[in-house]
């Protein structure tokens, strides 16, 4: 539209000397009747010409009023949009800071500044390496060196690393971050950094909570279970089987809380990654008995047939006596927890130097579509609930946990109502 | 032939009295601190020390060191039987000389009675 202007305003110019140049030669050339016709026709034809004219720019006016208009309503959504960025820029409780493709740093946000204790104006054009100090855990990597990856191939957009503020203080980082094309070779990489230390120290806090409360908890535990074992096998007097009943009822409470408290702090040692695997040789024959120990009391009073069977009374497992004990128990709880009535089988084959534990019941079963998640911490399957709505979802946890700690493996088949076996291997040396 | 003695370190009275209880074969002496266990140790010299780690004044792990330092009772054998979990110190109290470390509540007084029985012979 803008280029027909000058068109217009020739067109004008010839419009009008035309005119002119038409109304002096019928003067100058004809008898004065026919030069007025001449000049009616020249007048009509001139106020024919300027309401052509104004029409015409009318619309050109109205046409261009509307274009600023909406010129000036994008620019102003630009500015709106540019305040709305620097507000979050400026505001952010995140960091925001952008590299060079030298990974020096172009743009560090109020934010930076508050988590760093640096200026903006100390930091500017400097290596982000030098003044920040990214380290990562190992397997990890270094924020300026994943954000300039190219996009295809980046694993995610999001990584976890240390940075060292002006005051020497190590912090925790998350950052996610994307890559700013400039042109084909200038790359500028954009990252949103959260300081995370509070939420660890929170974690870690929560973690060591589990583990001080449980270990306290042990304490009067383990001195409730010994001087119920010691009324129970006599050691003060006979007791009337009503009261070996009610001794029975307590200690099995007893073994059960010390259950739930071992299972949490083997939760918070797995956590802090400090489980440890202590291995021995066990005698098969031995750990059986001890299983039965536990399950003496429970068993007699229950509707379900516990069997053990050893193929070798000499077999022998090389792992740790405490956890591969512990994993046994929670298979054995679980199988007695979920067989309201039947008949549960432990047994051990040695297979390839290994052994393989076979804890088998014909209870309730695993619903299919829940065998996979079987192991994941608190998940419990939706008709276990139903059986039972006191259980932690630790107790598979736990044996995954040990399985895999001792380079071990654990398979589960079940059928709903059928029954649930699990095998449990445990390599040799 | 004498009865083999047995000394237990432990600051909780019930712990000791437990048991003492199940250790009857044996000649049971207790210890309610660090201090008067080191003493017991040295004038006693018992065949095998059970001792507690979280301790007011002196814990075992300090107990330990000086049991092993001492020509007196370096000698004795000394398992730890505590509540600490196995993670939290059970290397450190094997790299100091301990014969083994016991968890309490994994021991009833009947198993720790069968495991002395073991060990003493």
């Amino acid at each position: 539209m803008r280029t027909k202007t000058p068109k217009i305003l020739l067109w004008e110019a010839i419009t009008w000397s035309s005119l002119i140049v038409l109304t002096i030669i019928a003067i100058s050339f004809f008898p004065w009747y026919l030069a007025q016709t001449i000049l009616y026709v020249i007048l009509i034809l001139l106020g024919l010409s300027a309401i052509f004219w104004y029409i015409k720019s009318r619309n050109l006016y109205l046409e261009s009023r509307d274009k600023s208009a909406e010129i000036m309503e994008g620019q102003r959504t630009i500015a709106s949009r540019q305040k709305t960025i620097d507000l979050i820029y400026d505001n952010s409780a995140d960091g925001i800071i952008m590299l060079d493709n030298k990974q020096q740093i172009v743009s560090f946000s109020p934010g930076m500044e508050k988590m760093t204790g640096y200026k903006k104006e100390e930091v500017l054009g400097r290596p982000a390496q030098q003044i920040l100090k990214f380290r990562a855990e190992k397997d990890s990597s270094l924020l300026p060196d994943v954000m300039f990856l190219p996009k295809d191939v980046r694993k995610n957009t999001y990584v976890k690393n240390t940075i060292t503020t002006k005051e020497g203080r190590e912090i925790d980082i998350e950052a996610s971050y994307s890559l700013i094309s400039e042109s084909k070779n200038e790359h500028q990489g954009l990252a949103i950094i959260r300081d995370v230390t509070y939420e660890n120290e929170l974690m870690k806090r929560d973690k060591e909570f589990i583990a001080i409360t449980s270990h306290q908890m042990n304490t009067p535990l383990s001195i409730i279970r010994g001087y119920i074992s010691l009324l129970k096998n006599g050691k003060a007097g006979k007791t009337s089987p009503e009261q070996d009943k009610y001794l029975n009822e307590i200690y099995c409470s007893t073994k059960k809380l010390i259950g739930i408290t071992n299972n949490l702090l083997s939760i918070s040692r797995i956590e802090q990654d400090k489980i440890k695997i202590e291995k021995s040789d066990i005698n098969v024959a031995d750990l059986f008995a001890e299983l039965k120990q536990g399950l003496s009391v429970k068993d007699g009073e229950s509707n379900v047939e516990v069997e053990f069977k050893e193929s070798d009374s000499k077999m022998v497992v090389y792992a740790d006596h405490e956890k591969l004990l512990q994993a046994l128990n929670n298979l054995l709880d679980n199988s007695m927890k979920y067989t309201p009535a039947g008949k549960i089988s432990v047994s051990a084959e040695k297979e390839n130097g290994g052994v393989k534990f076979i804890v088998s019941d014909t209870g309730i079963g695993i619903p299919q579509e829940d065998l996979d998640r079987i192991g994941q911490k608190f998940f419990r399957s939706q008709n276990a609930i139903t059986v039972d709505n006191k259980g932690t979802g630790l107790g598979m946890f736990i044996v995954n946990t040990i399985a895999e700690k001792h380079g071990g493996d654990l398979k589960i088949e079940s059928t709903i109502n059928k029954g649930t076996t699990i095998t449990l291997t445990i390599p040799g040396v | 032939m004498d009865k083999k003695k047995i000394l237990i370190i432990d600051d909780e009275q019930a712990i000791l009295d437990m048991y003492s209880a199940a250790l009857g074969n044996f000649g049971v002496i207790t210890a309610g601190n660090g201090e008067e266990g080191l003493r017991i140790a040295r004038k006693e010299k018992p065949d095998l020390i059970y001792l507690d780690i979280i301790m007011p004044q002196l814990n075992g792990l300090d107990v330990l060191k000086k049991l092993k330092a001492d020509q007196a009772t370096s000698e004795i054998p000394v398992i730890l039987l505590t509540n600490l979990p196995e993670e939290a110190s059970a290397d450190k109290a094997k790299a100091l000389g301990a014969e083994d470390y016991f968890v309490k509540v994994n021991y009833e007084p009947e198993k720790l009675a069968e495991a002395t029985k073991k060990i003493l012979g």
